[in-house]
């Protein structure tokens, strides 16, 4: 025993707040001490209070324990949970007083807690749904634990209950590794040691002055008696997953952990959690085997089966392959190569936990206690359901198929073989990681396609981010917000005029018929023929057509009042819809028209003047053509207020003189023209968008609708012609101030830099003691 | 044979290998838009969008209009999409590393351009001191966190559509760039939003601020450059390495005197072989002036393209048998400083 | 013929003609093949020691006191260089008298030939370098001999900023000096030819030494000793053409493979303290212990030609940055703090020219030498490189001592030789 050493930089035991935590025996006796009474307190409550209303119990156990406390200080800190656990703090004691016999071979297994776990806990809890949830059944479960610990403890030494029965036992052994902990001692003062106080010290018979050498602190549960009793004991800081860079000697049961927990967890989770509540749940194989079975209700446990099996087969079959692939016996690749799984669990795990503690355990944990310490409070929680940054704690379980990732890398490094097999071996090795990608991808396929299930329809279902309605209302609320003050003011209708728009006014949200599909398919816009807000045409009469970009007819396919015509090239499509009936002896020829320029980036397209050229048809009498102006270079064009945009009506493709022409804005201006004699007509957009500063969208689009009308002898012609403007960006961007900052900045810069340099003339300058 | 390849690639006259290089690739990458030459948004050197016809997009442009999208949408199956962005940019990248920054990118050419009027007006360099450098040094990564987490606020809708290419609207490259065609519309100051407005001053600023500091100091901006942030990170991928071999070093100085970003590493670390730091823009001026043996060498795999050897060393410097004409010298005339 | 008798500079003159005479004639017969083209040095150093020859008559000369000031910059202002380090034992003895008897010799040779006054080319000002601790304090001293000294502020350190920007300032307050001096000005193209003709002389040095990493040399150390000292205060062009005339018979030589050694020799690198002419005692024991030196870490010789100035603009700020930079930094000089790149220069030329061992002398009452020979065996014994450490002085009584310990060192490398092949 030495009594004074100096400490590392990194041993946490010479700093002062943190040193003082994991070292002061004292303190953490207090510590242990609180934990036992709030564990036994609970147990009681929960006996007390067997019903729902319970939630002190629940919030103890299942709300700060598991798994939040533990899954986030196991990759952290390393055993915390096992340091100040009540069965292993009171069982130190009961073991001095008990027989102390050694404990069997046959109970030396510590597939028993694993099986505990997995069976006992995990396959219980996906059969029976909301066994756990029940206060009465939590409180049982953990009250027999404790009778059979202390039973274990009373009998045996060496804490054996810890070693091999504890159901997380061998699981916070097993992800320790991950740690950025580690306890041993200091070499130099060990090397003239004869008493090894440390390992007398030690209740779990281990050898801590071995732990250096070894690179692992096998059952060490930090119970820091070794630390009191010597001061050569060191608790240190070292980069996470430290262990794993060299030779380290891994127990089977440690790597069936991995994988079965994973199994348990993550697969059987987003097996029974994730897909269950997609739309085609009811086609997935654990769910046929429950139907087949007619045991339907205990879906879950046939999809936690189905997790098993499937996970237990990669895991093995991968590694089989990968060991004959890289000559080596099987057992020392499974737990030379298997420790490369230790974080796919607790990243997942750590990502849901911390979501759900925002959205549901916060609540729960605060209000429990406080039901526990007799007082009722009332909290909301952190976030919701659904809030957009809580998506960030999806991608922790990708930070840890990444991390799988590198340490099987890591891990291979370790063993001597060829460079083509160490490659193909880490392919197949990997296999477990690659099926844990391969099943979020999938679900996310499954979600997109097929959506989610009605909410109601299972309890709760949590995924309506997937649905892709939603998505484009959470752009388009945005959208809405802004202009919230600056309303959109009644479309412009005339009960005779039928008028083509490019959005659908007659669903409650908002929606653009427009965006192009995935790629690969042709692009297509849909566009809807109104007549008012509340009918559309449905005119025998009605004939329509489109022509493309290089004036050809085109298809048209229609759809109660939607139209669709295809967009494959960047230009101007035309649309045409014609309409005639008679009315009171009156002949009304009405025709609606549409001109859309399609731009898309990444197009191969060239803006040439071809674009411009007029389109000259003959399937209606009468034409209103926009005459595009020199400036207009580009598929992107829009036009913008304070533009002149210049108008050409034709009769019989003859230029129309003396039409009228109605433009109307979406800000309720109108003016009224007529055509010359040569049919044009030009007119200026007003500037009628004047909000306040914050509110400013420069991307605010306005509707204008443009009217022709003439009548002759026989009838009266009717074209309608919608069109949009945006602001003009001349008016909010400024060229003058611009210049001027550049002006000033060069000359305020040039001064600076030139009164430097003309200062390095003068000696030495000082040095500064900041 | 290879012997002879090597002896001509390690005496080439570096300055106007890469004077010749420069020349074309700013024609290129600037102009080639005029001859339909398309190569795509994903390179890895400031060939600016906003000038018209540039022959592809800097790969910062798509990186932060794709980190923009909604955070679920990200995270579904557009999150691909940015996967394959970025292995398109890597594929650009891992041909020659840094070496786009000191031989391609048409905003340090112009830099050089820049410098080499200033050594015809005969006004000598400002340097960074020892503290300033390390000061400084840090602010690309500053930069590079714009570029990454602004348009993930974006995603999460903690920030709005006015913050979309925020580095865009400061970058100083979108203001110059385009006036390599002639286009001075992108010197404005957009006043449609408050943001976009004190973004857009600070573009001018720091085109102003660009314009003066490549004039004193030779490549001022590579200083700065949130891509050159983002190429260092994936350095060892690429196929082309900056290598020294420090038993041959004698810390001469000679590399570091020449070295237009001032990386102090390149003459004083005798240890490490891959000497390539994150503000090394592989101009190769070191290799050129070091007059040992193989000390500094330029690889491509393991193919030594350009190594330091004293001919090369005295080729370049022009250490030829001096004139037997005697120096010249003025008694009270100007000196020609 | 007179019967006056000597005057005591008459006597100091023979004296020291007859240490040259003796070693050229050593140079001259003692050894096998020697070189036709050395007879230009050897001519050159008896004309100036022997017969008090002015070499330099029609300019100013500077004196330097060590390698440190920058000779590009003296050559620019239309100077001419006089290194000023001393060898020879007659003047020790005079320095003796005005020194402490435990200094180190080559200052109080230095300070002697100052006190006597009896130069062929006396320098007009001096500058001194505040390189080690001698050096420093002997400028004082001679400066009370009534000569214009000028110090220059050269750091300690040279890893920091501070120590790099301290003496490119003091390299521009010397130009400054000088120039004033002169009386003339620094121009642009007048630096950037006196950097390319340094610069080719320092090729030239580089080119000969690569006939020294063949394994079979065509010429002896202590000649190429003669060679650099030669390069202290002879006329610049002079030496170049020699030295070409020199290269071209070394060319020849290779080419008839005539070795300057025996098929066993060990090669040798040689550090330490500078061996000054006519000082060559340890490297002409050296050699005749049938060894030969293939290079040498000294500053009298390797250190003034290794390393070039590479510029990055040619304008004159940047030109006098460069050439300072090349003078401090790549500068192995002992008198800095650290000395790691001194180690490494002697392993990387044990490398280099295949050496079998090195031979460290320093002089008795040099401290920075002796403190340095401890860091200096470790470092060989690390790399697994014999070493042999040894002090010496002027006195030419050691001679006995040193040659034992010099050929039973020689014999150990050659066991160590034969047992390889």
């Amino acid at each position: 025993m030495v009594h004074f050493v100096k400490r590392d930089k990194n041993d946490i035991f010479s700093k002062p707040v943190l040193g003082f935590l994991f070292k002061n025996s004292r303190f953490l006796l207090l510590l242990r001490v609180t934990v036992a009474i709030l564990f036994f307190y609970a147990l009681y409550f929960g006996f007390a209070h067997p019903t729902r209303e319970n939630i002190f119990t629940t919030a103890v156990f299942w709300g700060v324990f598991w798994a939040l406390f533990m899954v986030v200080t196991l990759p952290t800190f390393g055993r915390i949970f096992c340091s100040i656990c009540p069965h292993g703090f009171l069982g130190k004691y009961i073991t001095r007083f008990g027989l102390k016999k050694t404990m069997p071979k046959y109970l030396q297994n510590r597939y028993i807690g694993i099986g505990i776990l997995v069976v006992g806990w995990w396959g219980v809890y996906y059969t029976f749904d909301g066994f756990f949830k029940s206060p009465l059944n939590t409180a049982a479960m953990f009250s027999g634990l404790t009778i059979l610990a202390f039973i274990v403890y009373y009998f045996y030494k060496d804490m054996s209950y810890c070693k091999f029965i504890c159901p997380i036992g061998t699981l916070t052994r097993a992800y320790d590794k991950l740690s950025f902990t580690k306890l041993e001692t200091y070499s130099q003062s060990c090397k003239e040691c004869r008493t090894f106080e440390c390992a007398s010290a030690c209740q779990y018979n281990l050898k801590p002055f071995t732990f250096a050498k070894k690179n692992q602190t096998d059952d060490c549960t930090l119970c820091m008696d070794c630390a009191s009793s010597c001061e050569a004991v060191a608790f240190k800081f070292t980069k996470p997953a430290q262990q794993l860079s060299s030779k380290l000697k891994i127990l089977n049961a440690e790597v069936w952990t991995y994988i079965l927990i994973f199994a348990s967890i993550p697969v059987s989770m987003g097996f029974a959690h994730g897909l269950n509540r997609s739309k085609i749940a009811d086609e997935f194989i654990w769910n046929k085997t429950a139907e087949f079975f007619d045991l339907g209700h205990y879906a879950g446990g046939f999809a936690f089966l189905y997790a098993i099996i499937f996970s237990v087969f990669f895991a093995t079959f991968g590694i089989y392959l990968a060991s004959k692939i890289l000559k080596k016996d099987y057992d020392s690749t499974f737990t030379n190569l298997g420790v490369a799984l230790v974080p796919l669990f607790i990243f997942a795990s750590l990502g849901h936990t911390l979501e759900t503690f925002f959205t549901k355990e916060y609540k729960m944990i605060i209000e429990g206690f406080a039901q526990g310490l007799g007082f009722l409070v009332h909290v909301e929680n952190i976030a919701q359901r659904g809030d957009g940054w809580l998506v960030y704690f999806e991608l922790f379980k990708w930070i840890g198929i990444v991390w799988a990732f590198m340490l099987l890398y890591k891990r291979m490094q370790l063993i001597e073989a060829t460079k083509l097999r160490k490659v193909f071996g880490y392919f197949f090795a990997s296999s477990v990681i690659l099926f844990y990608i391969a099943l979020n991808i999938y679900t996310g396929y499954v979600f997109s396609k097929y959506g989610a299930k009605e909410r109601g329809e299972h309890g709760s279902s949590r995924d309506v981010s997937h649905s892709p309605v939603s998505e484009s209302a959470l752009q388009d609320s945005k959208r809405v917000k802004k202009n919230s003050t600056y309303e959109a003011k009644k479309p412009i209708i005339d009960e005779e005029q039928i008028y083509f728009s490019l959005t659908n006014t007659s669903l409650k949200m908002h929606s653009h018929g427009g965006r192009p599909e995935a790629k690969g398919t042709i692009p297509t816009k849909k566009v809807w023929l109104l007549a008012d807000t509340k009918n559309s045409p449905h005119d025998e009469n009605l004939t329509t057509y489109a022509f493309d970009t290089m004036h050809t007819l085109i298809d048209l396919k229609s759809q109660n009042n939607a139209y669709t015509f295809e967009i494959p090239k960047n230009g101007y499509y035309t649309l045409f819809a014609v309409s005639q009936n008679s009315k009171d002896g009156n002949n009304f020829y009405k025709v609606a028209k549409l001109e859309y320029l399609h731009g898309n980036h990444g197009s191969k397209d060239i803006y040439t003047e071809d674009i411009k050229k007029q389109l000259s048809q003959n399937k209606t009498k009468i034409d209103l053509i926009r005459i595009k102006s020199k400036d207009e270079d580009s598929f992107f064009y829009t036009n913008q207020m304070g533009n002149t945009l210049t108008f050409q009506a034709f009769l019989d493709n003859k230029p129309l003189q003396n039409a009228t022409v109605n433009i109307e804005l979406q800000s309720a201006w109108i003016k009224k023209l007529q055509t010359d004699e040569n049919g044009t007509v030009a007119f200026t957009i007003v500037r009628d968008y004047f909000p306040s500063w914050n509110e400013f969208d420069k991307r605010y689009k306005q509707n204008m609708l443009l009217t022709l009308k003439y009548s002759d002898d026989t009838t009266n012609y009717i074209l309608t012609y919608p069109a949009t403007y945006y602001p003009n960006n001349n008016d909010y961007e400024s060229y003058g101030y611009a210049l001027m900052l550049m002006t000033l900045t060069l000359v305020v810069a040039g001064i600076v830099v030139y009164r430097y340099r003309k200062n390095r003339l003068k000696p030495f300058k000082e040095e500064s003691y900041a | 044979m290879l012997k002879k390849i090597h002896t001509i690639l390690n005496n080439m006259n570096l300055q106007k290998v890469r004077f010749t290089v420069q020349l074309l690739s700013f024609v290129l990458f600037v102009y080639g838009g005029y001859f339909a030459i398309d190569f795509g948004s994903k390179l890895p050197i400031f060939a600016c969008p906003y000038n018209k016809e540039a022959v592809g997009a800097c790969y910062l442009i798509p990186l932060q209009h794709q980190l923009s999208m909604p955070a679920q949408v990200l995270l579904g199956g557009a999150g691909i999409g940015v996967i394959v962005g970025f292995l398109g940019f890597l594929f650009w990248f891992i041909f020659l590393n840094k070496a786009w920054c000191g031989y391609v990118c048409p905003f340090g050419t112009f830099q050089d351009w820049l410098t080499m009027l200033r050594k015809k007006m005969r006004v000598r360099f400002s340097i960074y001191t020892q503290n300033q450098f390390e000061d400084l040094s840090k602010i690309k990564y500053l930069f590079l966190i714009i570029v990454l987490f602004i348009p993930l606020l974006m995603g999460i809708g903690v920030l709005g559509s006015e913050w979309s290419a925020s580095f865009c609207q400061m970058c100083p490259a979108r203001v110059v760039s385009p006036m390599f065609s002639g286009d001075f519309s992108q010197w404005i100051i957009d006043f449609s939003s408050i943001t976009a407005m004190i973004l857009t001053a600070l573009g001018m600023i720091f085109a102003g601020l660009f314009l003066l500091g490549s004039f004193v100091k030779k490549r001022f901006f590579c200083f700065f450059c949130p891509m050159s942030a983002l190429h260092f990170i994936f350095s060892n991928l690429s196929m082309v390495q900056l290598k020294k071999d420090g038993s041959k070093c004698t810390k001469c100085g000679d590399c570091y005197a020449v070295c237009d970003m001032q990386i102090k590493d390149i003459a004083d670390d005798v240890t490490s072989i891959n000497i390539l730091r994150d503000d090394c823009i592989m101009c190769l001026k070191c290799i050129a002036a070091c007059p040992e043996e193989d000390a500094l060498h330029f690889d491509i795999f393991k193919f030594r393209a350009f190594s330091s050897t004293k001919e090369g060393f005295e080729k370049r410097m022009n250490i030829e048998k001096p004139k037997q004409a005697e120096v010249k010298f003025s008694q009270k005339g100007h000196s020609d400083d | 013929m007179t019967n006056a008798i000597e005057t005591p500079k008459e006597k100091q003159n023979r004296h020291k003609a007859m240490e040259a005479i003796k070693l050229l004639n050593t140079l001259r017969e003692d050894f096998k093949s020697p070189l036709r083209s050395m007879e230009y040095f050897y001519k050159l150093f008896e004309d100036v020691h022997c017969h008090q020859k002015a070499l330099h008559e029609d300019k100013t000369k500077i004196g330097t006191m060590c390698i440190q000031i920058p000779s590009e910059i003296i050559y620019a202002l239309d100077g001419v260089p006089i290194r000023l380090c001393n060898g020879f034992y007659t003047d020790d003895e005079i320095g003796g008298d005005l020194l402490p008897q435990k200094a180190c010799p080559l200052v109080k040779a230095t300070v002697g030939h100052f006190a006597s006054g009896n130069f062929s080319d006396m320098p007009d000002i001096v500058f001194s370098p505040t390189t080690c601790d001698q050096k420093t304090k002997a400028g004082a001293v001679i400066e009370s001999f009534g000569y214009k000294i000028f110090d220059v502020d050269f750091p300690r350190t040279k890893e920091s900023e501070a120590s790099r920007e301290y003496w490119r300032r003091s390299v521009k307050q010397f130009a400054v000096e000088l120039s004033k001096f002169q009386g003339k000005k620094l121009t642009r193209s007048n630096l950037e030819n006196s950097i390319k003709k340094i610069g080719y002389a320092q090729s030239l040095y580089h080119k000969l030494s690569d006939f020294r990493k063949l394994d079979v040399v065509p010429i002896l150390g202590i000649d190429v000793f003669l060679v650099t000292n030669a390069f202290f205060f002879d006329k610049i062009d002079n030496w170049i053409e020699a030295m070409q005339n020199l290269l071209k018979e070394l060319e020849q030589r290779v080419q008839n493979k005539i070795n300057v050694a025996g098929k066993i020799s060990p090669r040798i690198v040689y550090t330490g303290s500078p061996p000054i002419f006519p000082n060559f005692k340890i490297p002409q024991l050296i050699e005749e212990s049938d060894a030969i030196i293939v290079a040498d870490e000294t500053c009298s010789s390797n250190r003034m030609f290794n390393d070039m100035v590479a510029v990055d603009e040619w304008n004159l700020y940047d030109m006098m940055d460069s050439i300072s930079d090349k003078y401090l930094k790549a500068c192995t000089c002992p008198i800095f703090t650290k000395n790691e790149d001194r180690i490494r220069r002697v392993i990387q030329l044990v490398k280099a020219y295949k050496a079998d061992g090195v031979v460290y002398q320093a002089f008795a009452g040099c401290t920075v030498y002796e403190m340095e020979q401890r860091s200096v065996l470790e470092a060989m014994e690390k790399e697994g490189i014999p070493i042999l450490y040894l002090e010496s002085d002027y006195s030419p009584s050691q001679g006995g001592q040193l040659s034992t310990r010099i050929e039973a060192f020689m014999e150990s490398l050659k066991t160590r030789r034969r047992n390889k092949k």
